[in-house]
């Protein structure tokens, strides 16, 4: 990991509040798929650097898909291409791919993504391609969105939107079942990730979660991003912040 | 290097406390973990020293909810001092993290007399360079900060300290005190060895929509760049009044921000916000006041320590 200032290609909107930023990659360093960075534009304002997920790494570019949700991201959103941006990372623990295939010959590996839960995905089905037969169910408020980035990578895909305007309506937990694949990873909003643990777990398929938390330093050092764990309370920046569902605890 | 220029660069250099610091900017604790996080960026032996994650005698789990909330300039943490106990620190971290820094600063909590004497007892006699006994911490019941409050809870606490303390002792204090200088003189008085100040502001955030405090614990500690002007102040009311070093603190981000400090009466200062803000930002301190002395002709601190 390092800290430097990176170069903005590309800043588009995909989807309503919906941004992916490419950078150029000028360090090229190894980079896990579900491993995130921490992004500040150059202004004072506000302080904190913030955590997105990569979204893909490709001919030394960084892809970053994020939602506008606050001042942060509303700064990241208004970069346009040659203005630069302080970028420290890659940081945390990513999806272990060797784990997630194991031993058997083309596991069925399930991604389960809610809203802008989607962003760690492409890289992660770009890695997993070839090695395992990989499926995805994105559920999203409306309009789907990010979907036709990875239909390359992955083998089926079934989507649910809250309002009905595509696929099944209603949650994405309606359009899979945990026991017609060997393992299943989930991004997205807290209540999806319980509901999906919890569908694991009945079924006993192994489960797999990518955590999003408010951090500060992003590095492990201020242990302001931690949660419950089986193993006490971790910090999803420097332990995650991908984790063993069975290791999560979510409060009631 | 030739000798003209060798003797145009500024000797950043500090002594607190018998001990002395290449340079005097320390990571402030609670900001740089127990020193390793900082070595993906820079080695933590460029640093004056550092100061640890605050021990207590057992370990601690810290707070539940919400620990962060960002605000205009500022940032307000209730962390709740998550550490692993002193015990694991001595036996476990302290072997990895000895060779960091030539000053390592433990930094102690605890929340009644006998937790701060066996938990400062226990790190003191082991390798560290300093104790700094945290009577400030704003997040947890009783674990620091009701120390800080009262002159006479503060004196009482590191004169029940002092004995156990086989290291230097740096006593760090709260803006939150009713009178800090009063607070200030007293503990100097009890043995202290040197001051840290400040710690966080208690302060508050609401959630408007759920109708609550956004931190559990109702209030929060800020820092950052929105609390330097008061630091500052703080800082040279506490530096004039005692006879012990100061190492001041509060919403530093630039060379220019630590000049200030000095100037304010600090012998040394400490950063925390502005390193988790971008991991790289204390050596650049560091660089930033060796250009400012050396544009300004300022060949060591003690020149312009405390001339506000």
């Amino acid at each position: 990991m390092t800290t430097d200032l990176y170069t903005v290609i590309s800043n588009k909107q995909v989807a309503p509040s919906i941004f992916s930023m490419t950078v150029k990659d000028h360090l090229n360093l190894p980079v896990q798929p579900g491993q995130f960075h921490m992004l500040k534009t150059l202004a004072a304002e506000p302080l904190l650097p913030r955590p997105l997920s990569i979204n893909d790494v490709e001919n030394e570019t960084l892809t970053f898909l994020y939602e506008v949700k606050g001042d942060g991201t509303k700064n990241l959103a208004a970069l346009t291409t040659g203005q630069q941006l302080r970028i420290t990372g890659p940081l945390g623990q990513g999806f272990n791919i060797d784990g997630i295939v194991g031993n058997a010959r083309l596991p069925k590996v399930l991604l389960v993504a809610g809203g802008i839960g989607i962003a760690p995905f492409k890289y992660l089905a770009r890695s997993l391609a070839k090695k395992a037969t990989v499926s995805l169910a994105a559920g999203f408020r409306s309009n789907p969105y990010a979907i036709d980035d990875l239909k390359e990578f992955v083998d089926d895909i079934k989507i649910a939107t809250e309002d009905g305007s595509y696929g099944v309506e209603g949650r994405v937990t309606l359009v899979f079942n945990p026991v017609d694949f060997d393992v299943v990873i989930a991004c997205g909003p807290t209540p999806m990730m319980r509901a999906v643990k919890e569908m694991c777990k009945q079924a006993k398929v192994k489960c797999i979660l990518s955590m999003e938390a408010r951090m500060a330093c992003g590095i492990g050092a201020c242990l302001g991003c931690t949660i419950r764990t089986t193993k006490g309370m971790l910090r999803v920046c420097a332990d995650g912040p991908v984790f063993d569902a069975n290791e999560v605890i979510f409060n009631d | 290097m030739t000798k003209e220029s060798l003797a145009q660069v500024p000797d950043l250099s500090v002594d607190l406390c018998k001990i002395t610091l290449k340079n005097p900017v320390i990571a402030a604790s609670g900001t740089c973990g127990f020193g390793l996080e900082l070595m993906h960026f820079y080695h933590p032996s460029v640093l004056g020293g550092f100061s640890t994650k605050g021990l207590t005698l057992y370990p601690r789990p810290g707070n539940h909810g919400i620990r962060l909330h960002e605000t205009r300039a500022g940032l307000m943490n209730s962390i709740g001092l998550q550490n692993p106990g002193t015990e694991v620190f001595v036996k476990e971290i302290l072997p990895k993290i000895r060779g960091l820094t030539n000053c390592l600063i433990a930094n102690v909590g605890g929340s009644d007399f006998d937790d701060y004497i066996e938990a400062v007892e226990m790190v003191s006699a082991a390798d560290v360079d300093m104790i700094e006994l945290n009577i400030s911490c704003p997040n947890v019941k009783c674990g620091g900060m009701a120390f800080g409050i009262r002159t006479q809870d503060a004196a009482a606490i590191v004169k029940a300290v002092r004995p156990a303390c086989k290291k230097p002792l740096m006593v760090k204090l709260s803006p939150n005190a009713h009178d800090l200088v009063e607070v200030a003189l007293a503990v100097q008085d009890e043995g202290a060895d040197c001051l840290s100040l400040v710690n966080t502001f208690s302060a508050l955030a609401i959630d408007v929509y759920t109708r609550k405090p956004v931190f559990n614990n109702v209030t929060a500690g800020l820092s950052g760049p929105a609390i330097k002007p008061i630091a500052l102040r703080m800082t040279r009311d506490v530096a004039k009044a005692v006879q012990i070093p100061v190492v001041g603190m509060g919403g530093i981000e630039t060379g220019i921000d630590a000049i200030e400090f000095i100037m304010a009466g600090a012998t040394a200062v400490q950063v925390g916000t502005a390193g988790m803000v971008q991991p790289d930002i204390l050596p650049k301190i560091i660089d930033e006041m060796a250009q400012f002395m050396a544009s300004q002709g300022i060949s060591n601190l003690k020149e312009i320590q405390g001339i506000i």
